[in-house]
């Protein structure tokens, strides 16, 4: 049979596959040059920016657990007046497509961030990281509220330039709601899910692993809940659903597709294998030829129930 | 090798060879998805003849635990090598090569690079230390070079009863202090820290060889930083590093 379509177009945008790398995993894209032809992954989600360079926090920022991995980062980032000078020129004609992941303390920081990448041509997406506290307000996370989530969504849609993606966070009692309220706001797509709040402690020096505390935790751990939350949320709007957590391999991408899902991110797994992303696509293809499924569309929201 | 060490041979044919205080990042297992992250290994030792790469690592993780009872024969998960390594000194600079237990490997590598490359035997002093006697095992290769060295257990079941810095210490009172040395370490953190303290107040230049948490190897996650000296600022120990000079970082 003839190569199936992996083409997908979320928001207007269109990835020449499903697979994407997720922010905060995959630099600015450097680093993976030398591993991989970056050109056949659908997208590349690049690391959190904010107003101005963040160091991080302290170390030691990440502890491995159970089939997953703690991380305290910090954001740590270059600040988007660096980011616009110094990195764009590198992700310009990449031959893929460039999502920016964005993010802020407060609701005038998101816009301040945004509309310094208004009018770069290079860019096509951006992505909201809506799981920061804010600072300015009671000090959740802006994506743990509906009328926070939408206040910001709205604001921020208003003066953006691109395509609007919300990343939204699973530490809410329900994110369905959430999820309407981004939606309702304007975007016009949705990213989900980022970390999981989590905590280690070694049992022999008693001492917490992160100098943080907490952190946030990823890889295949946190699959289930994901694969969960794109189910609900595919069943909550009508916008298209990029789903995140735990994907190691092409069956995870079926798997998230059949949830909902229109795209996936890869996270975790490009620090575990640099050429994940690229094994996947060929997977992917493969699957779909071996089932005469002439679309990738075909897959998503399939799920069936038992 | 007792004592929890073990030494893995990795059948690796290498470009060139090695520049010590590089590592290989390594999948502990390949199937299934706990443990889940590659870890960092020094190499300590290559032989171009057979094409082999060798690290030397102590059990303390499940990581290592799996590692260790890898089948020989058994196809491993790598990358590398990585890293910055040491600098190479010139041949007419003492050298004061101080490894702390699972930090002997790149120091090792080291001082056989400097030995092939024509360094003056003479000119090159290992200083090794061990929490006990049966840890000693972990020395047997460094005991085989043509150079002097010293040994110290911090039980004082073999050599000098004490830290290995004391050795340092010692040699740099006694004459070896100044631009005409270079030390080089590697070893726990509190080790490298009194050998840091040591270079600066015997005003000697000293290369450090640090080890992190480092999830990916690759420079991408930012997960395996160490701040740097009078810096608001974060260096990579997998990228920047392992090895960087004792004024550059703060412990
Ligand atoms: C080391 C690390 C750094 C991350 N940094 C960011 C970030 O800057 N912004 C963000 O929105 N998500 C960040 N994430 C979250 C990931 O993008 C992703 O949502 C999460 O890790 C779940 O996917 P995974 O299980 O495939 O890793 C980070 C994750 C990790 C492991
Ligand atoms: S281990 Fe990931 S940046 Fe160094």
């Amino acid at each position: 049979m003839s190569s199936p379509n992996l083409k997908v177009n979320i928001g207007g945008v269109e990835f020449a596959n499903p697979v994407m790398t997720a922010s905060g995993t995959f630099g600015y894209g450097e680093e993976f040059n030398e591993y991989i032809d970056l050109s056949r992954l659908g997208g590349i989600v690049t690391k959190s920016i904010t107003r101005h360079e963040r160091k991080g926090h302290r170390p030691p920022r990440t502890a491995e657990t159970a089939s997953g991995m703690l991380n305290a980062i910090g954001l740590a980032n270059v600040g988007v007046d660096a980011y616009v000078r110094d990195k764009l020129q590198f992700l310009r004609g990449l031959g893929t497509k460039i999502v920016v992941n964005v993010a802020g303390f407060d609701i005038d920081e998101f816009i301040y961030v945004v509309d310094k990448l208004n009018g770069h041509e290079e860019i096509d997406m951006v992505e909201l990281n809506i799981s920061c506290p804010n600072v300015k307000g009671d000090g959740m996370e802006f994506s743990s509220k509906p009328e926070i989530a939408y206040e910001v969504v709205s604001k921020v849609r208003k003066i953006c330039d691109f395509p609007l993606m919300p990343k939204l966070s699973p530490n809410v009692a329900d994110i369905k709601p959430i999820a309407k309220a981004c939606e309702e706001a304007g975007a016009d797509a949705l990213a989900l899910i980022n970390t999981l709040y989590g905590m280690a402690i070694d049992p022999y020096t008693w001492k917490i692993k992160l100098t943080n505390v907490t952190g946030g935790l990823s890889g295949p751990a946190i699959k289930p809940v994901a694969i969960q939350a794109v189910w609900k949320v595919y069943n909550t709007v009508k916008i298209p659903i990029v789903g995140i957590g735990g994907i190691m391999d092409y069956r995870d991408v079926v798997e998230f597709m059949l949830a909902g899902a229109k795209a996936v991110q890869f996270g975790t797994a490009n620090f575990i294998q640099p050429d994940c992303t690229i094994t996947a696509i060929d997977g992917l293809t493969e699957y779909l030829q071996q089932r005469n499924i002439a679309d990738v569309n075909d897959l998503i929201g399939k799920a069936v129930k038992i | 090798m007792g004592a929890g060490a073990y030494l893995l041979s990795i059948k690796l044919k290498l470009k060139t060879f090695p520049h010590p205080g590089e590592f290989l990042h390594i999948k502990p297992t390949s199937e299934g998805n706990d443990p889940l992250l590659r870890r960092a290994f020094s190499i300590f030792d290559y032989d171009e003849q057979n094409g082999t790469v060798d690290v030397l690592y102590k059990v303390f993780g499940r990581g290592s635990a799996i590692l260790s009872r890898v089948a020989a024969g058994h196809v491993l998960d790598l990358l590398g090598p990585l890293g910055n390594g040491f600098p190479i000194p010139e041949k007419s600079k003492q050298l004061l090569l101080v490894g702390g237990g699972v930090g002997i490997p790149p120091i090792y590598l080291l001082a056989k690079t400097c030995l092939r490359n024509g360094h003056d035997p003479k000119l090159i002093k290992f200083l090794m230390g061990f929490g006990k006697a049966e840890d000693c095992v972990m020395g047997e290769r460094v005991a085989q070079l043509p150079i002097e060295q010293a040994l110290s257990t911090d039980d004082g079941s073999r050599g000098h009863k004490g830290f290995v810095s004391d050795l340092l210490k010692a040699k740099l009172a006694g004459g070896l202090a100044g631009d005409k040395t270079v030390i080089y370490a590697c070893g726990p953190e509190g080790m490298l820290k009194s050998i840091q303290g040591l270079a600066k107040e015997y005003a000697t230049p000293c290369y450090l060889s640090l080890e992190s948490i480092m999830p990916c190897g690759l420079g991408t996650c930012l997960g395996c930083v160490v701040k740097q000296e009078g810096e608001d600022k974060y260096l990579r120990v997998c990228r920047e590093g392992p090895v960087f000079e004792a004024n550059e970082v703060e412990l």
